[in-house]
């Protein structure tokens, strides 16, 4: 495979593995440290690499590479809304509200059990459908059904009551 | 329709507006269409923070990716030995030097539908295979002939070397190191160049050279005058974008069903000119950029989409 190709697959996949790692970890600076070495880690593998299977291969050697990663992780997450910095003609007062609003949302996000809320956001961010996502994740869709499921009832109850 | 799969529906994105207005005075689901309003409302537009884009990213990187000098020529993907049970090894490599002794090395690619791959041609050709395409070709003696057969849409990037044959049930090309696309499917040949040369042979009689950025096809034994094209907008299906200039609309409805892996179901399928786009990595966006402004409603109904 040439670099002209890999970077079609970068262009791809570097946005939807970034958020990966960020789901998991809650740490942006290490998220795109660690997209950047998962991309590396595959140009190794180019020889290997077949079209329809690439994706599987970034995801996993990402979830390697956060394992080892986890325990030193501050994890804090700051997902934003969409509109919050783009609207200037609302007033200071919404702004206020919307990052509070962004900040409980954090929280709660950050509660909710990792394999839930890395299934949850990879349908809402990333809009996958379940069965892509298992097929990312190598689990089956049952699963996938059961971690929403966790999520959702999760945050059904967090989020009437928080925020 | 039970819940779970109303609730997956629903995330997928997969069901209209409608239906859940519908199911909304339905005491069984009125209160989890609350619960995932809820939800949804407060995680619609959250986005992840990012310090790089995209482009950024790749420059930090780009240096790290270093090419092979000179890329080793590779066989077809077939067996890796590696992968064997040790025990089996030797039985293994007995049958396989037999099997290539005694046929002509045949190696043969398809892709399903819903799947695009790329392969590496022995001496460093790389050839692209879009949705439902079939590339078959013998390696024995590649160095004097480098002939594959073709079924299917693909995209060349051919090596230097000697000619380079591509054969369909329609015509024949031939070209000397250059990239090229190919579309080959029921009783048509079209085939673009991106660059270099490439010889389009219907038969004995009728060939044409195309140049770079020149395209022309073959229907059954009538090939048109070569005709420039948008280098932009042509063999984008590698990207997994489709573009369509006044094309039949039935025949941009079958690359919909090869990328998404669906069948449509309609009763009455036209055939008139389509102009427009649709990209394979958005169900929900492809649907609506190709049946409304061909006047259809549709209604995604598991493995296929119903268009009236």
């Amino acid at each position: 495979m040439d670099k002209e190709t890999f970077k079609g697959i970068f262009d791809q996949y570097y946005e939807v593995i970034r958020n990966f790692l960020y789901y998991k970890l809650g740490d942006i600076d290490q998220a795109e440290d660690i997209a950047q070495e998962v991309f590396i880690k595959a140009w190794n593998k180019r020889d290997e690499i077949v079209l329809s299977t690439v994706k599987g291969l970034l995801y996993t050697i990402a979830g390697n590479l956060a394992i080892n990663h986890f325990q030193s992780a501050k994890k804090k997450y700051e997902f934003k809304l969409e509109d919050e910095e783009s609207s200037t003609s609302e007033t200071p007062e919404y702004h206020l509200e919307q990052r509070e609003f962004a900040q409980k949302l954090n929280e709660v996000l950050d509660q909710l059990p990792e394999n839930q809320r890395v299934v949850f956001l990879m349908n809402r961010i990333d809009d996958l459908t379940y069965s892509q996502i298992a097929d990312r994740l190598a689990i089956g869709v049952k699963a996938v059904e059961k971690r929403m499921h966790g999520a959702l009832k999760f945050l059904r109850e967090h989020i009437t009551q928080n925020i | 329709m039970n819940k779970d799969k109303f609730i997956k529906e629903w995330m997928e994105g997969a069901i209209t507006k409608e239906r859940i207005k519908a199911l909304k005075n339905d005491p069984e689901y009125s209160e989890v269409i609350a619960e995932l309003e809820t939800i949804f409302a407060a995680t619609n537009k959250i986005i992840p923070p990012q310090t790089k884009n995209k482009a950024q990213a790749w420059e930090e990187i780009a240096d790290k990716l270093v090419e092979d000098e000179a890329p080793l020529p590779k066989k077809g993907r077939v067996i890796k030995l590696n992968q064997l049970v040790p025990i089996g090894i030797a039985a293994a490599i007995t049958l396989l030097l037999i099997v290539y002794f005694l046929q002509p090395a045949e190696t043969l690619f398809t892709t399903p539908s819903g799947e695009q791959r790329t392969y590496s041609l022995p001496q460093g050709t790389e050839v692209f295979l879009n949705a439902e395409t079939s590339l078959s070709f013998d390696t024995s003696n590649w160095e004097k002939k480098r002939t594959v057969t073709l079924k299917g849409e693909a995209y060349f990037k051919v090596s230097k070397g000697g000619p380079f044959i591509v054969k369909t049930n329609q015509g024949t090309i031939e070209v000397l190191g250059t990239n090229f696309n190919v579309f080959n499917r029921h009783d048509m040949l079209a085939v673009s160049c991106f660059e270099g040369k490439v010889k389009l042979i219907a038969s004995e009689s009728k060939a044409i050279i195309l140049k770079a950025g020149q395209t022309s096809k073959i229907t059954r034994g009538n090939m048109d005058a070569p005709k420039e094209f948008d280098l932009q907008k042509t063999a984008t299906w590698r990207e997994g974008e489709f573009y369509y200039e006044e094309v039949p609309f039935h025949l941009v409805v079958e690359e919909f069903e090869r990328q998404y892996n669906l069948k449509v179901v309609s009763d009455t399928l036209t055939s008139r000119p389509y102009t427009g786009y649709f990209s394979n990595k958005n169900l929900q966006e492809a649907m609506k950029l190709l049946f409304p402004p061909m006047s259809y409603t549709y209604e995604r109904k598991g493995s296929s989409v119903v268009i009236k």
